[in-house]
């Protein structure tokens, strides 16, 4: 009988011993190529910035991750896949890792609503990133009811705009976004304005542009003629004043990109302290190579009255 | 052969020599049968799985949920009966049983009070515990140092195989299950999100509820609908003595209870029993009180009450009808910025009436319908937007069953469920409802169980069972097998084996933070149920007899699967326009694990050990490529809980927790996004391996000091001064990784509780 709890301590020692350690640290780090570029529908090509990614103990000084020398190339695909036509960019003069659209062309070409474009870009001594995007098709502000509304007023901004689409998808996806034109301390909003005293690190101009999350066309009000009626959130208002409210139709890699990026700053329903994985559509690389709609009014925000 | 194998074969064999056997004998028509009731002698409720046996027979059984058992084919003579129970002081009577006789007995156990002289148990076998399962009693409830108040749910956390997520929820993560996967019963009803303060404490009142099972793994085919595990409360059964009851009055809350027996026939025969108990916060001075100091961040509204009443009318000797009532709602009013305020309030109703009939020839009958409603309405209004959540779940049930004990080899046992269950969620963005799913459907069950002793191996029990579930939200049929073994392999050890498997309908949508955002969906046709099947195998000992006679060591092994997991996809944030599959994530998991239990139940110096060497794994593509850990995976998990009656009515409580850190997400690398549309701060994104690192490992001391005595002659009193987290151990909950303007990311650790938490309460009882 005496051997036996002295049996169960050692079988309860060597159990401990071996299972003792789970590792307390993340895995290593993979220096990776960040790209990042957004292509609005019916404007000229947009900008392409190459970067690396850093480890999380070290700064970030962008000139020093930029991208040199890589071969850029942006490519409109037909419908079967095959390359219809090549957009080559080259590095900008004046910003390291920024690449635009060759200045050697005749005209700056314009991206095409509803067509498919890639991104190959041949890195130095490293691979070749690609990624593709459906660029959502154009729409329009058809009206608004008012252009000057008092800051939380019942009647909210609301704006009728033509429907938008992207192929392959059932409905589009939304943010909306507001611009200050007069991002100035006194126009802050008193929500903002509390956050902004609270948080030494945060400037006027992290927010001079805010956006809501992002949220579906079924959210909202389809009209008889085949329009859409939003209502601009009073969240989505940091400073009163002039404003410019925007609409934007993202691609799916900015919604994958956005909705992951916003889960890990404590979006959505994780518990806190969850980081999810950013939902990249990047071979070869990371960050987002996406597209987008948009269309924009302008809009006085008077401020609202003392209580 | 891996450890599938392994328990399949110890499983199969077991199962072969059970059903293999030859038929038992008919019951000689001049047998006995003995029938009763196993009772808490204190309060006068039923102990469910108390052990009753013949001593120096091969017959025995164990009491059913409300405390009621069956001994039939009983050869007549004299017997010594002992009934046992954990906790409570092993009761023998002498009993003579004639040719024919229906005997009825009650057996009422008196609680091991735990003082100066101690207690010995009486008995040569090891107390019989259920594979997987644990009771758990209100006095330990009580009695455990708790964070401002007794909690049961947080008296469950320490035992093996049961973690939490952090200090400040109450959550079961049971054996590597979320919460959703523990089925919560209330006399019958199941609760949803049965919290208070948003999860910080259970809603369950250690005055108003007597004993609680615990069935951590391969529960029996009476119940379904969960994955992993059932914690089966019942509202305590009041005293049939006299009118009695007591109060309590905490930091927190305070709460008082009554309970009697009442007459409404002449003739002094008791009718029945009633209890009503009450509970509300009494925090509200307080904070009212803070804000009025000027202290910011002050709720300007915030209670919580819950109410548990029940009555059992005793129609007869053999027929008994009992009502129980529960009723509990939190609410919160906090305006925590200038323009920004929420406004909360949740809660749950509860109600089951039950009839049953203990008939003659060992079968008794039993009836029951159930009700249970949960209800939030979590609304956030920042600058002017509102967020909003109209949130209502109603669960109604009829539920039937009936065990008979044809002989002394067989306890069949069958019964069915038929149930309406309807959720409706409502969302709300400024206004705009853009997410509501409702979902009514009808469900039902039914199973079958069969205890078989066989004759040539009375030391063996076998319990198979087959329960078949119907869900009409997809029209599914599942059958789920179940089966037990026990073999008592000498005086002080048992072998245990079982598996089982189990379906899963329901997922609950939930926020660790603040439990009022949780609501529950279903499957459907695109949506099928989750299952998974468990094996599990244990050893009960009492090793060290002759030094230490009551010291018992337990030790358990589970693998348990979980396939087609659908949980609400939180990648999202608008789920308007989906079609209702593509809200979900779907994926699998596994869980293993080891637990070791050493329990001293008695003595001046009392208490148990409980280790736990475990691993639970998720795999859901789109959070991570390989399978992770879950942040409630702890490798290691070590409870030691002392109580050393030091003097005379006054006892010293310990309780020590030692985890290995819970997985989480430590970032290796990140990128800023300098150009985005919509917003003219950079984006930070991180690179990471989902829970791939682990915090810190966590460690807790509380100490409680007990005092009893007599309140100037009124009443008994019971006074507590307790200490929770004594040492200062700054647990961290969370870590938040933020950029800073200085081209750098900080790490913000968020502790737990962070600092000593004392707790003060009385209780009087009259």
């Amino acid at each position: 009988m005496n051997a036996r709890p002295l049996s169960f301590v050692w079988i309860f020692v060597l159990l401990l011993a071996a299972t003792a350690c789970d590792s307390s640290g993340p895995g290593s780090f993979e220096r990776e190529i960040l790209v990042e570029s957004y292509q609005q529908a019916g404007e000229t090509l947009n900008p392409i910035r190459l970067s690396r990614t850093v480890p999380l103990d070290s700064s970030y000084r962008a000139d020093d991750l930029a991208v040199r020398g890589a071969t850029v190339v942006v490519e409109r695909l037909a419908d079967d896949g095959s390359v219809a036509e090549r957009f080559p960019y080259a590095p900008a003069p004046d910003s390291a890792g920024l690449y635009l659209p060759d200045p050697a062309a005749a005209d700056t070409p314009r991206v095409e609503p509803l067509r498919t474009y890639r991104l190959v870009a041949d890195i130095p001594n490293g691979p070749t990133v690609r990624s593709t995007t459906t660029v959502p098709d154009t729409f329009s502000v058809v009206s608004i009811n008012k252009d000057t509304a008092r800051y939380q007023d019942e009647e909210q901004i609301a704006l009728r705009v033509t429907p938008t689409r992207v192929p392959g998808r059932d409905q589009s996806f939304y943010i909306f976004s507001t611009e200050s034109l007069e991002p100035v301390e006194d126009n802050l909003t008193p929500l903002v304005e509390e956050f902004f005293e609270d948080d030494d690190d945060l400037t006027l101009e992290d927010l001079r542009v805010t956006s809501s999350p992002i949220l579906n066309e079924a959210s909202y009000d389809k009209n008889a003629d085949g329009t859409i009626t939003i209502r601009l959130p009073w969240i989505a208002v940091a400073f009163t004043g002039p404003n410019r409210t925007r609409a934007q139709a993202l691609d799916d890699n900015l919604y994958d990109f956005q909705r992951s990026q916003s889960a890990q700053g404590g979006g959505g329903g994780f518990s806190p302290g969850t980081i999810p994985n950013i939902l990249e559509n990047v071979e070869n690389g990371t960050g987002v190579f996406g597209s987008y709609a948009a269309t924009d009014t302008t809009v006085f925000i008077e401020k609202s009255e003392e209580p | 052969m891996n450890r599938l194998g392994l328990f399949l074969l110890a499983v199969s064999c077991l199962a072969v020599s059970a059903f293999g056997a030859p038929p038992a004998r008919a019951q000689p028509t001049d047998s006995a049968t003995l029938t009763g009731e196993v009772v808490d002698a204190e309060s006068g409720g039923g102990l469910p799985l108390a052990n009753v046996r013949l001593d120096g027979t091969r017959y025995g059984t164990t009491t059913s949920q409300d405390g009621t058992f069956t001994l039939t084919g009983v050869p007549p003579g004299q017997y010594v009966v002992v009934v046992s129970y954990v906790g409570f002081e092993t009761l023998q009577r002498d009993l003579d049983l004639s040719s024919g006789e229906t005997r009825e007995v009650t057996f009422e156990l008196t609680p091991r009070d735990l003082e100066v002289e101690g207690v010995t148990v009486t008995g040569d076998r090891v107390e019989r515990d259920e594979l997987g399962t644990t009771t758990i009693s209100p006095a330990e409830v009580k009695q455990l140092p708790s964070i401002l108040q007794p909690d049961l749910f947080r008296s469950l956390q320490l035992l093996p195989g049961v973690k939490a997520a952090s200090d400040f929820s109450s959550g079961l993560y049971v054996r590597g299950g979320s919460p959703d996967q523990t089925l919560v019963l209330l006399d019958e009803a199941t609760l949803y999100n049965p919290t208070h303060v948003f999860g910080f404490f259970s809603t369950f009142n250690p005055d108003a509820i007597g004993d609680v099972v615990l069935y951590k793994g391969g529960y029996p085919a009476t119940y379904g609908g969960r994955l992993g595990a059932v914690v089966d409360i019942q509202t305590k059964k009041p005293s049939q003595s006299d009118v009695s009851g007591g109060a309590g009055f905490g930091l927190l809350s305070s709460g008082a209870y009554v309970q009697g027996p009442y007459d409404l026939r002449d003739g002094g025969g008791r009718d029945g029993t009633w209890m009503v108990a009450a509970r509300r916060s009494t925090i509200e001075p307080l904070l009212a009180g803070m804000s009025s100091a000027g202290v910011d961040d002050i709720p300007t509204d915030f209670y919580f009450y819950d109410v548990n009443a029940s009555a059992t009318f005793d129609l007869d000797e053999r027929n008994r009808f009992s009502l129980s009532l529960y009723a509990g709602e939190d609410q919160l009013n906090y305006p925590f910025l200038d323009d920004a305020i929420f406004d909360i309030g949740y809660g749950n109703r509860a109600a089951t009436a039950t009839w049953r009939s203990i008939l003659t020839d060992g079968l008794t009958v039993r009836a029951s319908g159930s009700y249970s409603h949960y209800f939030a309405n979590p609304t956030a209004e920042l600058a002017g937007t509102e967020f909003r959540r109209d949130n209502d779940l109603y669960d109604a049930r009829f539920s039937g069953s009936v065990v008979w004990q044809p002989n002394s080899a067989h306890t069949l046992q069958a019964g069915g469920t038929v149930g309406h269950y309807l959720t409706r969620v409502r969302n709300f963005f400024d206004q705009d409802q853009n997410y509501s799913p409702r979902i009514a459907t009808l469900y039902s069950s039914a199973y079958l169980q069969d205890t078989y002793t066989p004759a040539w191996a009375s030391d063996l029990e076998v319990t198979g069972g087959l329960r078949v579930n119907y869900y009409e939200q997809g029209g599914y049929v599942r059958p789920a097998p179940r089966l037990r073994a026990n073999y008592q392999l000498t005086d002080d050890v048992q072998l245990q084996a079982g598996y089982g498997r189990y379906y899963q309908y329901l997922t609950s949508v939930s926020n660790e933070l603040f439990s009022a955002f949780d609501f529950w969906l279903t499957t459907d046709d695109q949506v099928p149920p989750s299952y998974g099947d468990q094996f599990l195998a244990g050893v009960k000992t009492t090793p060290f007899e002759g030094r230490f006679d009551n010291v018992s060591l337990n030790a358990e092994v589970y693998y348990r699967t979980m396939r087609d997991l659908f949980e609400f996809d939180r990648l999202r944030t608008d789920y308007a326009g989906f079609d209702y599959s593509d809200t979900f994530l779907f994926g699998d998991g596994e869980a293993y694990g080891l637990e070791l239990t050493l329990r001293k139940p008695d003595g001046v110096f009392n208490g148990f050990v409980g280790y736990s060497l475990s691993r639970t794994e998720r795999d859901f593509a789109i959070l991570s490529d390989d399978p992770y850990p879950p942040k409630y995976d702890r490798t290691h998990d070590l409870t030691a809980v002392a109580n050393y009656d030091f003097a005379e009515d006054w006892r010293l409580t310990t309780v020590f927790t030692y985890a290995t850190g819970q997985a989480y997400t430590e970032p290796n690398g990140y990128y800023r996004l300098e150009g985005t549309p919509w917003s003219s701060a950079d984006l930070t994104a991180f690179q990471s391996e989902f829970n791939g690192a682990r915090l810190p490992a966590y460690h807790r001391l509380d100490i409680g000091v007990r005092k009893k005595g007599n309140f100037f002659g009124i009443a008994d009193y019971e006074a507590q001064i307790q200490l929770v987290n004594a040492y200062s151990r700054r647990n961290v909950w969370f870590v938040l990784f933020e950029p800073t303007d200085e081209e750098q990311i900080s790490e913000d650790v968020v502790p737990q509780i962070p600092v000593p938490i004392p707790n003060l309460s009385l209780t009087l009882s009259f």
